[in-house]
């Protein structure tokens, strides 16, 4: 199908990568906590290796989704491959959710005692969804069945994607008692952190320069992610009560470098993007969580400070590894299944 | 047996295991598990059993309830029954329960195979039977016996209850040998020596803060130790609606947090400072005179620096108010003390206002930082004769001395001593009490204390002789005594060291047998005393659990298998006395048993308490199967001014000129063939003539130069230290941070930030601190609560035995430092008390 | 029925004897405190100010750990009591993120692991294992079978836990551990509801106030009066 999918080196880097963070997702799921998670500090690098690979299938999904509708064919002719890419996101982000949330099997409460108050349930519900979607998607694709329902479905996944990536935000933004998280602007950044995930990851997939079509919307995209944390340093700069100034101006500078080569050099500008985008998204959840709240002051102190160490790295990389297989294995067997 | 147990003790458990009827509960709750209630499958809340014991985890001695569960000890409170703190509390009683089910204690005797003694040399001990380990004591004892040298069995008591006198005193009596010594002077015999050379009372005192106006606290932490905690920490936020407090400390104490104003003053100056607000008390015309006595004219003459007529002045319930005021007060101005304690004279004047104003309802209390220091016995005296001076001894808010006990007397060992044993009984006692630079004055009599920690010292000088024999009882001097060094040194020296323990201490480590001992508080009988709202109380410890591992009562039980194993050897006294003396008072029973000798010990103590035909007074208690039900027996409350002119001093009056330390200090120096001058010189205070009779200034000495200690060290008590002995509970070292400045799980030296500056320490350093007596490495924490140029630091940590919670590395590395490392063995010579306060020079560098 | 708690700082002395009480009473590991406290030294010396304010699960009415929760795990039980099924427990900490006052704990670890160690000091001391064995109890000799019917004794690892008020207490018309505990009778358990029970009377006399009051959560722990006295010099 494309390069990506049958560049060896990858495939190695990959797989040695899925042994690496398989051994402390296995550490941290069945021996002993391994991660520099405390009381106070509670969602640190897995989990945002989550929210990175979610918000990314999400944006993969958005982009396939928005081409499908809009009848954009120069992205439409490699559906196939974005519609596997979001799947393998998101199998790669439930993949380092699990070594987080300490037992896959306790997933299995979010069904049977709901709580439709609780923006993680939708967040999970959403997501949930959204791979059946992708799942169904997948299977009319190789079932070559992508007639009837195929306009539906898109309305679908794209509902549910832009759904997700809003929910997701809200999880951080409906906590009322951190400064740092409660607010709109967390649901704002997850979508546009979202679209821009898609914007430059969707050029690699069509082995392409970026298409006319993308080339504006993406430089919106990316623009108004940087506008935005632009606006967001200037807000906290100025010394908002309760608030850390997580932004730093290098992020938004980035993702304008991103923005001006995102045309001529696409794979260099997601090599810039996505990196950034991952700190950025780090940064805010981290920054929520490091005033102390309450008792725990006395056992961690009133503010935390934060460094990922070797363990929560290696879930970073077991989730993408995670991805890249998937993506490979997929595309194999969607390959095969294609030609024969 | 442990099978067994184990099934008794976890019905949950095996409830739990039988999956089928767990799932059943899970789907049908209301019926099954009211099914389980009545089969008695499930635990209702309080269907336990509270049993009185008593807490043994500090000085208050409160009488407690400890709840029993399923066969163990789960929870603790104040006792119900007690009228002195009911069932208040503190925090310290439960870690009790951390230290019962110390997973490090000891659980069978234990002999050391390693003849090689020292810090971090494995004593290899090997268990071995409670018989073989009560053999070699004994082939010890009738060794000393054949050599007619019985004077070298030494026993060292530590915390301790009333019981305690059978293995301690009486059984080492009967043995030959005159070292019983005890741990009170490292506990506050200055203090005591304050209110005796006053009024009289070699004891302590009751604070009646319910009705009280002001108090004056020199360095009292009455919220986190000293006596009676639970009652002051129930009481304290009322008091708070009525009076205003003051403490005088170097340290930010948890009292202080509580208190209207903190006076930081400079380590060893509290007497100055009582003598400041005594002058202008005086000057302001502030004594209170219905106690006092007043001019026969009733004109004020106390003028500054101006001495005063004595026959101008009436006294009525003092004496030598005049003298006092002509020899020393009359010069200690407040501009003067301010230089001195680094305390505004204005804020000592304002003090002593409000003094006047709330007399006679004030309370001047006084810690151990404030008296036990090398030349504290006349700050001492001084503090408590503010107390006189206002009138307020034995008053509605006053001071309060603790009402008399009608406590039975511990059956004499007299009759059962032979020949070898009065020999060996003439002998000078080990701690050198009573020479010219000990006089130990207890009660007045030269010798009549204790100077725990000579001993140290008469072991690694052999004077006035080495003792061959040394048995610790629930001490760990190498621990708790300044320059505990020397006592690792001085075990080293001994023969054959025993230690009754419960767990392997800094001491135990040095001793060649080690006895465990059943937890103070659960696993055995016991009598303690206590007072506070204006009562004073009699509480019994008890077993209340099945003890854990191979214990024996260790009071009364010890010495009962070593009489029979020395009866075997024909050395029949020690056994005749216990069991001649030692008989059930209800049935006449002799006792049989290391149980039985400790209960039948427990009755005849008590009995005066639940026997009715021995009632005096206090509480009717039927009999003593009621007494163990309720574990306490209070007195009627404390009679106010009752002393008044009755008072147990030479003139029978509050003496501020002390004829009665006239009187002791002459005899002492009769003795030693010199004046009280000569016994001022060698006890190292600077007066001489007559001011050794009463309160006046001594410049306190400091241990170090100023430059190369330029700072000052502090020790203080934390709120969880159970006198050194909590520090191996997680509960404790993960709570530590109630102590104002304090951190969790580690041991801090607090130094305000502009000496941490100064030093370029910043919070959580590791530092060293060093003296003229060693060096301790801790953590560095800032906290503007210490006086700049002080740095105080807890009691408690610093273990490097004990257990492995306490140390870093058990046996070789201690977790911070023991402050006693870094304190000399100084003493307040009068009292024999050792000085752990003053001025102790300090460095600290980075580390 | 709203049970609900009022602490009179003035009374509290810092003990922190109701933290130990809450250990004891609930199992609670080394490192988790259900009731626990905030400690805030200000000022400058000599003037300095130390304040210990007790804290514990306020039961809020409009509990955001509730709402945040995904499996109704942490729920609303009687008498407005906020509580927790382990059983429905994934261990997402959404409840631990947006409890605004901090007092929701997480296992880490599993919990009293440290009561399996068999080695011991020396030849003729315990092991934490046969300290166990000799003395009993669910995990360490501390559990209390009497909590463990309203809360498993011992947690599951990757879940979270917190302050219940002694529900197994209520239920059986005793007031929660750490209220008997407190030496200085600071702390009163009562119905917010009824008007005349002393919980609502201290609240009315002395306006009483829940932590972070402007965040709406309906916390239902009220503190009155002051830890410092007036300092009246």
């Amino acid at each position: 199908m494309n390069t990506y999918t049958s560049n060896p080196l990858f495939l190695v880097i990959a797989a040695a990568g899925l042994l690496f963070g398989g051994y402390f997702a296995i550490e941290e799921l069945f021996i002993r906590p391994s991660f520099v998670t405390n009381d106070a500090l509670v969602w640190t690098l897995p989990l945002v290796t989550y929210v990175f690979l979610a918000l990314a299938s999400t944006g993969v999904s958005i982009v396939m989704a928005h081409a499908e509708l809009t009848g954009n064919e120069e992205v439409n002719a490699h559906k196939p491959a974005l519609l596997v890419a979001a799947l393998s996101l998101l199998i790669g982000a439930f993949a380092a959710l699990a070594s987080e949330m300490g037992s896959p099997l306790n997933m299995f409460w979010l069904l049977l005692s709901p709580n439709i108050s609780s923006p993680i349930w939708w967040m999970g519900t959403l997501y949930a969804i959204e791979l059946v979607l992708l799942g169904v998607k997948l299977f009319g694709l190789l079932g070559d069945k992508d007639k009837g329902y195929g306009q539906s479905l898109t309305i679908m996944t794209l509902v549910v994607a832009i759904a997700a990536a809003l929910v997701l935000g809200s999880v951080f933004g409906t906590v009322g008692g951190r400064e740092g998280f409660s607010g709109l602007d967390a649901s704002l950044l997850t979508l546009l952190c979202a679209l821009v995930s898609g914007v430059c990851l969707v050029p690699l997939l069509l082995n392409d320069k970026v298409q006319s079509s993308m080339l504006q919307s993406g430089r919106i995209l990316i623009g108004a992610l940087a506008l935005m944390l632009v606006v967001q340093y200037i807000y906290l700069v100025g010394g908002a009560p309760g608030e850390l100034n997580w932004v730093s101006l290098w992020m938004p500078a980035l993702l304008i470098c991103a923005l001006l080569i995102y045309q001529s050099y696409p794979a260099f500008s997601a090599l810039v993007a996505m990196p950034t985008l991952l700190i950025i998204e780090l940064s805010f959840v981290i920054q929520g969580q490091l005033i102390v709240l309450g008792p725990k002051q006395t056992w961690l102190g009133v503010f935390q400070s934060y460094m990922p160490n070797v363990a929560e790295v290696g879930i970073l990389v077991f989730g993408c590894s995670v991805a890249y297989l998937c993506f490979f294995v997929l595309c194999r067997t969607l390959n095969h299944r294609i030609e024969s | 047996m442990n099978a067994k147990a184990n099934f008794n003790l976890s019905r949950r458990q095996v409830l739990i295991g039988s999956g089928s009827l767990a799932l059943a509960a899970l789907f049908a709750p209301n019926a099954i598990v009211s099914a389980m209630a009545k089969a008695g499958l499930v635990y209702v809340p309080n269907s336990g059993k509270w049993v009185g014991t008593t807490c043994n985890g500090c000085t208050s001695f409160c009488a407690k309830q400890v709840y029993i569960q399923d066969g163990r000890a789960l929870n603790i409170r104040g006792n119900e029954f007690s009228k002195v703190h009911g069932k208040a509390s503190c925090p310290r009683q439960y870690l009790a329960l951390q230290e019962l089910y110390d997973p490090d204690r000891v659980r069978t005797p234990m002999l050391r195979t390693n003849p090689e003694k020292g810090r971090g040399i494995d004593p290899e001990f090997k268990p071995i039977s409670w018989k073989e380990a009560i053999s070699l004591i004994a082939d010890k004892i009738m060794e000393l016996r054949e050599k007619e040298e019985t004077h070298r069995y030494v026993s060292l008591r530590g915390r301790y209850s009333y019981l305690s006198d059978l293995l301690i005193k009486n059984f080492t009596t009967v043995v030959g040998s005159p070292n019983a010594i005890s741990h009170s002077a490292l506990c506050a015999e200055a203090d005591k020596l304050g209110s005796y050379f006053t009024e009289g009372n070699w004891g302590y005192r009751q604070y009646d803060i319910k009705d009280t106006r002001y108090i004056l606290s020199f360095g009292v932490d009455p919220l986190s130790a000293n006596r009676q905690v639970s009652y002051y920490c129930s009481e304290w936020g009322n008091t708070l609606d009525k009076a205003q407090v003051a403490i005088v400390d170097p340290r930010f104490s948890a009292s202080c947090a509580k208190a209207d104003e903190w006076v930081p003053i400079m380590p060893g100056q509290d007497g100055a400072m009582s003598l400041a607000l005594a002058h202008q008390i005086l000057v302001n015309g502030g004594w209170y005179r219905p106690f006092v006595g007043d001019f026969i004219d009733g004109n004020n003459r106390f003028i500054e620096g101006q001495e005063v007529d004595p026959t101008s002045f009436e006294e009525i319930h003092t004496h030598g108010l005049v003298q006092w005021w002509n020899l020393a007060l009359k010069d200690y101005t407040p501009d003067w003390a301010a230089a001195k304690c680094g305390i505004d004279a204005e804020q000592i004047r304002r003090i002593a206002g409000k003094l006047i104003d709330a007399a006679p309802r004030v309370q001047i209390w006084r810690s151990r930082g404030s008296q036990m220091q090398h030349r504290g016995a006349y700050a001492a005296i001084g503090m408590h004769a503010l107390n006189g001076l206002l009138g307020s001894i034995d008053q509605e808010g006053g001071v309060l001395k603790w009402a008399s006990v009608p406590m039975a007397k511990m059956p004499s060992a007299k009759k059962y001593l032979d020949e070898i044993a009065k020999k060996g009984l003439k002998h000078e006692k080990i701690d050198r009490r009573g020479r010219l630079e000990f006089p130990a004055l207890k009660k007045g009599k030269s010798g009549g204390g204790v100077v725990t920690n000579a001993v140290a010292t008469s072991i690694l000088e052999a004077d006035p002789y080495l003792p061959a024999f040394v048995l610790g009882y629930h001490n760990n001097f190498s621990f708790s005594a300044p320059g505990g060094l020397r006592w690792e040194k001085a075990l080293k020296k001994v023969e054959f060291v025993a230690h009754i323990t419960t767990n392997i201490s800094e001491f135990s480590w040095y001793s060649d047998l080690i006895l465990p001992a059943p937890h103070y508080m659960f696993e055995r009988w016991g009598i303690q005393k206590t007072a506070g709202n204006r009562y004073t109380q009699v509480s019994i410890t008890q077993p209340v659990i099945k003890p854990l591992g191979d214990v024996v009562e260790d009071e009364c039980g010890v010495p009962w298998l070593i009489a029979e194993e020395l009866a075997k050897r024909g050395f029949e006294n020690p056994l005749n006395y216990i069991r001649s003396e030692f008989k059930d008072p209800e049935t006449g029973k002799a006792p049989t048993s290391p149980q039985e000798v400790a209960k039948y010990a427990t009755k005849i103590l008590t009995q005066p308490f639940w026997d009715p035909a021995k009632y005096k007074e206090g509480d009717h208690i039927g009999g003593w199967e009621e007494f163990v039900e309720k574990g306490v027996w209070n007195s009627k409350p404390y009679a106010f001014r009752k002393r008044w002119g009755h008072m147990k001093t030479a003139t029978k009056k509050f003496e501020f000129y002390s004829e009665t330390m006239k009187v002791a200090l002459e005899k002492h120096a009769k003795k030693h063939h010199t004046d009280t001058d000569g016994v001022m010189e060698a006890t190292g205070y600077a007066a001489r003539g007559e001011l050794a009779f009463m309160a006046h200034y001594e410049e306190p000495l400091r241990y170090g130069d100023l430059e190369t200690y330029p700072l000052l060290f502090v020790d203080h008590k934390s709120r969880l230290s159970r006198e050194g002995r909590s520090a191996n509970s997680m509960w404790f070292q993960q709570n530590l941070d109630i102590d104002p400045g304090a951190r969790k799980h580690a041991d801090v030296a607090k130094l305000n930030p502009i000496d941490a500056k100064q030093l370029g320490v910043s919070e959580g350093d590791s530092i060293r601190i060093t003296s003229t007596q060693g060096s301790i490495d801790c953590q560095a924490a800032l906290f503007e609560g210490v006086r700049p140029g002080t740095v105080a630091k807890a009691f408690g940590q610093g273990h490097w035995a004990y257990g492995r919670v306490a140390a870093r590395d058990f046996g070789k590395e201690a977790l911070g430092g023991n402050n006693n490392e870094i304190l000399p063995p100084a003493y307040e010579h009068l009292s024999g008390s050792s000085a752990f306060y003053g001025q102790i020079g300090i460095r600290v560098e980075k580390i | 029925m709203r049970y609900g708690m009022v602490i009179d700082q003035q009374k509290c002395v810092g003990c922190s004897g109701c933290v130990f009480a809450c250990k004891a009473e609930n199992h609670t590991t080394d490192d988790i405190n259900w009731c626990d406290k905030i400690i805030t030294t200000s000022g400058q010396y000599p003037d300095v100010k130390f304040e210990y304010v007790s804290t514990m699960c306020n039961h809020c009415d409009n509990a955001p750990c509730v709402g945040a929760c995904p499996t109704q795990a942490m729920h609303k039980g009687e008498g407005g009591l906020t509580l927790h099924d382990p059983d429905k427990c994934i261990g997402c900490k959404a409840c631990m993120v947006n409890c605004p006052y901090g007092v929701i704990s997480f296992n880490w670890e599993k919990p009293h692991e440290r009561w399996l160690v068999d080695t011991g000091v020396a030849a003729g001391s315990f092991t934490s294992a046969t300290m166990l064995m000799a003395a009993g109890g669910e995990g360490s000799p501390h559990s209390n079978p009497e909590s463990a019917e309203a809360y498993p004794s011992v947690r599951s690892r990757g879940t979270v836990e917190k302050c219940n008020f002694c529900v197994h207490r209520l239920k059986a018309g005793l007031s929660p551990a750490c209220v008997d505990a407190c030496p200085s009778r600071a702390r009163v358990v009562g119905d917010l509801d009824d008007p005349a029970s002393e919980v609502s009377q201290l609240i009315r006399k002395y306006e009483g106030k829940p932590l972070r009051a402007e965040l709406g959560t309906g916390a239902k722990v009220f503190y009155i009066r002051s830890y410092t006295p007036e300092r009246r010099t």
